[in-house]
């Protein structure tokens, strides 16, 4: 079943144009998302990525109705976002680093005024999210580090065990330390299978080792969805003997970022396969010897960054 | 309505000086101005009283857009919109609080200062309601800027521009308004300014609800013009309009 069911969803801007565009064919409004669809299943942990301005963090906006959609719909918990109620949003926790907390209050205070909201709200698990956190309770919110407010923001999001996490760049500006914390966090909550997250993040080597589910977002538009086991499985960087002699003839285009040097050619291919990659590069490099090594998701993501560039296919040669 | 009183008993929390201060101001300005004038030079009693109220008027101005912002109903940034507080639940809890420190308090002060006047009998009540009836308007209309803008100072811009723009339609609207208005107008001086300010705080209420309910910053711009048009118009053509609905 799925928890998160996003349906041709769009979302365009109001941009600041000129009298100097009105001339021009230029559109005044910018395109953040477009025809998005996408589901998460309960009890996954997927995550979002994408370069900056992708439409991360406009796509959790939109699941929790903080902006309308243009087009399109996404269900919350069954619901239509645009109707989510007090009801659906003591099920839903929502983290960002944009996010403002109530000033003027001491951790306490925060955890006391949250509270109340939620019936569900676990004071053993406060009292362990808290330890596990190191958060000083006396302390004003105003007073707190970077990390401190993030984790003080995740605490009260943890502590009433909500059904939907939903992280916006959680681990932004933050240091190793306070990284690995917030994760080791979320991972304990993640890991007793109440909770499903959907997490945007640059910091990929965090997003590795929770996520179980990928979607890459790309100028608002989805490339693909895919476990991150099946994704780390089909890309391979495949290292090639630098004296080989190249076939000439077009090269699967699956194989991305070709790179020359020291002695060796390299190349990513993104549709790895044993028997078939070593038989493309038996028909390509005959006389080659070829190596191929996995790749970490954030080498992935690199990749995927750059396919776009030109091809540098003669590099090869 | 447990949680409505949290989210109160949360503002009253982070304004507690704000609130003693506007509490002071008011039981001076009541109880203790009169007999402060009269150890001053003559002189300066005018200036301190108007220096004074001035102050307060100010002071309440910043603490209602504070108040009103805090939890801010449109900014995306705002803690309460993705926890479970819906925005019917906390416009009550704002409107409850600005009408308990801006129009019970104050009227409440008067009530009990003119405990020995005896002017405090149910014969008076009007004139009591009269008073809630404007600071509420002002309240209202403050909100409504505040709900509709970021800060104070943007607030103020809000406020100040209606108050010219519904000024200077109104004077241009009494050089076209017929005799029979004027000369009606004159003799319906309270009905005028009931309507009027009735009117305001229906346009203000209406502008508060669509800030927080609907979201709608198009539509509260409109309101806000039908507002400064529609008083203008009650401030010019009041008699006109009664008497040709009179017939």
């Amino acid at each position: 079943m799925n928890i998160i069911e996003i349906r041709n969803l769009s979302q365009r801007y109001w941009t600041r144009g000129s009298l100097h565009d009105l001339g021009s064919a230029v559109s005044w409004t910018t395109e953040a998302l477009h025809d998005l669809t996408l589901s998460v299943p309960e009890g996954s942990v997927s995550a979002l990525l994408g370069a900056n301005g992708a439409g991360k963090t406009t796509t959790l906006k939109l699941l929790v109705n903080l902006l309308r959609p243009s087009a399109g719909s996404a269900q919350v918990l069954g619901v239509d976002s645009v109707l989510l109620g007090e009801r659906e949003f003591a099920q839903i926790g929502y983290v960002s680093e944009n996010q403002k907390l109530p000033p003027g209050m001491t951790v306490q205070q925060f955890l006391d005024y949250c509270r109340p909201f939620y019936p569900t709200w676990d004071r053993a698990l406060e009292a362990a999210l808290l330890a596990r956190f190191d958060l000083p309770v006396d302390r004003k919110l105003t007073h707190l580090s970077r990390g401190m407010l993030m984790k003080a923001a995740l605490l009260s999001s943890l502590a009433y065990r909500p059904k939907l996490l939903l992280l916006d760049e959680p681990f932004s500006g933050l240091d190793p330390v306070v990284r690995d914390d917030v994760t080791q966090g979320l991972l304990a909550s993640v890991q007793q299978g109440e909770t499903t997250v959907l997490i945007s993040s640059h910091d990929i080597e965090e997003v590795e080792r929770l996520a179980d589910r990928v979607a890459l977002i790309d100028a608002g538009r989805l490339k693909f969805v895919e476990t991150t086991e099946s994704l780390l499985g089909r890309f391979r960087r495949i290292e090639v003997d630098r004296d080989a002699v190249w076939q000439s003839g077009n090269l699967p285009p699956g194989w991305l970022n070709w790179q020359s040097g020291s002695g060796r050619t390299m190349f990513i291919d993104s549709a790895y396969d044993r028997e078939t990659t070593e038989s493309l590069c038996r028909k390509h490099f005959p006389f080659a010897a070829v190596q191929a090594h996995p790749l970490t998701l954030r080498d992935i993501f690199i990749t995927l960054g750059r396919k776009d560039r030109p091809h540098p296919q003669g590099a090869a040669a | 309505m447990n949680l409505t009183w949290h989210i109160i008993k949360k503002d009253l929390y982070y304004f507690r000086w704000s609130f003693a201060l506007w509490l002071g101001g008011i039981a001076y300005l009541n109880f203790c101005q009169d007999n402060a004038g009269m150890v001053k030079p003559a002189y300066m009693q005018d200036f301190n009283r108007v220096f004074l109220d001035m102050l307060l008027c100010f002071f309440a101005f910043a603490l209602l857009v504070g108040l009103a912002q805090q939890d801010h109903p449109t900014e995306s940034s705002g803690f309460w919109r993705t926890r479970p507080i819906s925005a019917a639940r906390l416009v009550t809890a704002k409107l409850l609080l600005v009408g308990a420190l801006f129009v019970a308090l104050p009227v409440l002060a008067i009530w009990v200062k003119n405990l020995f006047t005896g002017f405090t009998s149910v014969r008076y009540l009007h004139e009591y309601a009269f008073i809630a009836l404007v600071l509420g308007s002002v309240t209202l209309s403050v909100m409504a800027a505040a709900a509709c803008t970021k800060n104070s100072v943007q607030s103020l811009i809000v406020c100040v521009s209606l108050v010219f723009f519904t000024g200077s339609l109104a004077e241009v609207l009494s050089r076209y308004s017929p005799n029979v208005s004027r000369h009606l107008a004159v003799q319906m001086t309270n009905a005028k300014a009931l309507s009027i300010l009735g009117f305001s705080m229906a346009i203000a209420l209406a502008i508060i609800l669509n800030q927080y309910l609907r979201r709608r910053v198009s539509v509260s711009i409109v309101l806000f013009l039908a507002g400064a048009i529609g008083s203008a118009l009650i401030g010019t053509m009041w008699g006109y309009f009664y008497f040709y609905s009179s017939q």
